[in-house]
């Protein structure tokens, strides 16, 4: 079949080009390790103890879901404050990690900037709480106890995070988005090089060439990643939660990110300009992911242009799974990985079959 | 057979009429060559032939079937040897022919076998396991024509295959080409070399503005452009010599004379050679060459398009 003999022949193409697989494999490996040996200061010395983590938090109006909250407060040992002028003047002078205000459903965090990772670890745990919350919340009409479920759920198995932990994943993912640069690349070069129009002229169908050179790039991409994860796995004992699990996430990622590259391949005919747009996107990417700085630096445009991002989905999902158990978010990534997915490679399929692309 | 027959095929580009109303008809067994200047419509033409590209309106008809959505199988019985090299640079000559074969439907031992009769026939046996970023530009060229051929298909479209190549494989090349045909591939040639089409095509299809502006043998071009020939003998040199009686034999219309050179125009379907031979002799006149002029090719092509083929 013509999209086995694609496939093999993009493998062959991309080990072949071992300075970029080394490249694409090493570096990631490099910076996790030097960002998480330079940094773990801000992780209070290599690990993060979250009974360590000081929070204070408000409760504005009484409703079974502050009342969960409440539990959960008590068993993080956060101190309760009257209003959030306090809290706000104890954030800024060191004295807690995190500010909590409640308000009915609605949950507002505020961050110590010098502790930003421990405010991020709070945000995942709370976002976690939420989400379980709105699925027990209806079963607890029959079941008062759901808030010890909860309870149990969260508590019950507290992790220690190390700037390494952090960084390992955080790494994993922004690198894997660079993956798109050598995918951008292999289709200008076929474009450049006249062989994509050459098989065109076969009688292979369009859509087997599209997901030949799909698969093809999806295969070396979760090789590349399988080996950053074994490696900060085994080497630099990163805490990946269920690897499986993990492994799962990037393999959807990776579709995202070749179909990306080969949307963004097809769609420019100057591989400058493609080139240019794909870093700019991938450091917006990483910027509203929170891969370079907290989000709620950028303020109103982070919280917003986070749900943009896929790095912080694909982060989002990962580190709701690590610190808090909570599968669905990771769940969520992974279909909005595998959406984007099959929605990019409909349009780029779209576009092949208007026959614009001749020989020669 | 008819291998390719287009019946009114016109393509447009916004406001450019690329392709006007063409009807052509190549039969099994030619080699037909497609001339013409740049931004003719060539490459739109055979863009159209292998499906590549969408056309407006006509049908076009590969091996007497029509080609639509159904037939796309007859593309496997097409190869084309692009005018770029279109190659992969990482992939070694077997390589590069095994993957392009493959994709014609060949398997296993016929794709084995065929990858390296292609190599052979284009002379890169030896170099099979290199890759073809150590290759001269002739080298490229041949293998860029093995990628084309190793399905063995009945139709090969070559265009401009023998660019920016020195001569002993431009020489090979032309030469493959001539064999290829005589194994049964009928082949459509495209090239803005008159002297290759000279040698090499059975029919010349010329192409300007959209429109194939005539057609026919090499012969038949010449003949729609003048109906003279002219003969020029080098004789021996006789100043006063004045071969008067030449004007009278059939079929000479003027005869003139400049140092040794004598040149004699006849119609075109005269046969009065001979006649002029012991004509001269009488006169005791030494022939030491005779040259039959004809309308080159190129002339002809200026004559018919106004410019000449490079332009």
């Amino acid at each position: 079949m013509t999209l086995f003999k694609i496939i093999k022949k993009e493998c062959l193409q991309n080990l072949r080009d071992y300075k970029l697989m080394l490249i694409l494999t090493l570096m990631p490996l490099a910076t996790i390790l030097g960002m998480g040996l330079a940094i773990s200061g801000a992780f209070t010395m290599d690990e993060i103890d979250l009974s360590s983590i000081k929070i204070d938090y408000i409760l504005e109006e009484e409703s079974p879901y502050s009342m969960g909250m409440d539990v959960l407060f008590n068993e993080m040992k956060a101190s309760e404050i009257k209003d959030i002028d306090t809290g706000v003047v104890r954030l800024e002078s060191g004295d807690v990690d995190a500010v909590i205000q409640v308000v009915g459903k609605s949950v507002e965090i505020y961050y110590n900037e010098e502790f930003s990772v421990k405010g991020s670890i709070v945000e995942a745990m709370l976002a976690s709480y939420t989400d379980q919350f709105n699925i027990t919340s209806i079963t607890g009409e029959y079941n008062q106890d759901n808030d010890n479920l909860v309870k149990v759920r969260y508590m019950a198995e507290p992790d220690d995070a190390s700037a390494m932990d952090y960084y390992g994943v955080a790494m994993t993912v922004l690198f894997g988005f660079y993956t798109i640069t050598m995918v951008l690349s292999s289709v200008m070069k076929e474009k450049k090089s006249g062989t994509f129009s050459r098989i065109l002229l076969t009688s292979s169908s369009r859509i087997e060439i599209l997901y030949g050179k799909t698969i093809g790039g999806v295969l070396i991409a979760v090789t590349q990643l399988s080996i950053i994860m074994l490696v900060t796995y085994f080497a630099f004992e990163v805490n990946w939660g269920n690897l499986l699990f993990s492994w799962l996430l990037m393999i959807t990622m990776a579709m995202l990110v070749v179909s990306i590259g080969i949307a963004l391949g097809f769609l420019f005919e100057s591989e400058d300009k493609a080139m240019g747009l794909t870093h700019g996107l991938i450091v917006m990417f990483g910027l509203f992911g929170g891969a370079y700085m907290p989000l709620q630096e950028l303020g109103f445009f982070g919280q917003m242009g986070k749900f943009f991002s896929p790095i912080w989905w694909n982060m989002n999902g990962l580190l709701s799974m690590i610190y808090s158990g909570d599968n669905s978010m990771l769940l969520q990534s992974l279909v909005i990985n595998l959406l984007g997915s099959i929605i990019i490679l409909s349009l780029v399929s779209l576009k092949l079959n208007k026959k614009e692309f001749v020989y020669g | 057979m008819s291998v390719v027959r287009l019946e009114k095929i016109v393509k447009r580009y916004a406001d450019v009429l690329a392709v006007d109303k063409i009807d052509l008809n190549i039969e099994a067994g030619e080699i037909y060559g497609l001339l013409g200047p740049n931004g003719a419509g060539k490459s739109t033409l055979i863009n159209i032939i292998c499906d590549s590209i969408s056309k407006d309106s006509g049908s076009v008809y590969l091996f007497d079937q029509l080609l639509d959505k159904k037939s796309m199988h007859l593309k496997n019985d097409i190869g084309v040897v692009p005018q770029n090299i279109a190659i992969y640079d990482d992939l070694t000559a077997e390589e590069n022919v095994h993957f392009f074969a493959s994709l014609y439907g060949l398997k296993k031992k016929e794709l084995k076998d065929r990858t390296a009769q292609a190599l052979d026939f284009v002379g890169l046996t030896d170099h099979r396991k290199k890759k073809p970023k150590t290759f001269s530009g002739g080298m490229k060229r041949r293998l860029n024509i093995a990628c084309a051929i190793a399905h063995r298909p009945k139709l090969i479209i070559m265009d401009e295959p023998t660019v920016g190549i020195d001569p002993q494989s431009k020489n090979h090349i032309l030469n493959a080409v001539k064999k290829l045909n005589d194994q049964g591939s009928t082949v459509i040639y495209t090239t803005h070399l008159m002297e290759e089409a000279e040698f090499l095509c059975s029919r010349i299809g010329i192409v300007d503005h959209g429109r194939v502006i005539a057609e026919g043998t090499k012969e038949e071009l010449q003949s729609i452009v003048t109906d003279k020939k002219q003969i020029r003998i080098t004789s021996d040199i006789s100043s006063e010599i004045m071969p008067l009686a030449l004007e009278e034999i059939k079929g000479v219309l003027n005869v003139t004379r400049q140092d040794q050179y004598i040149d004699i125009e006849c119609t075109k379907e005269s046969d009065n050679i001979t006649e002029i031979v012991l004509k001269l002799s009488e006169e005791n006149i030494k022939i030491k060459d005779i040259q039959l002029k004809g309308v080159s090719l190129e002339m002809a092509f200026l004559s018919l398009t106004g410019r000449r083929l490079r332009d």
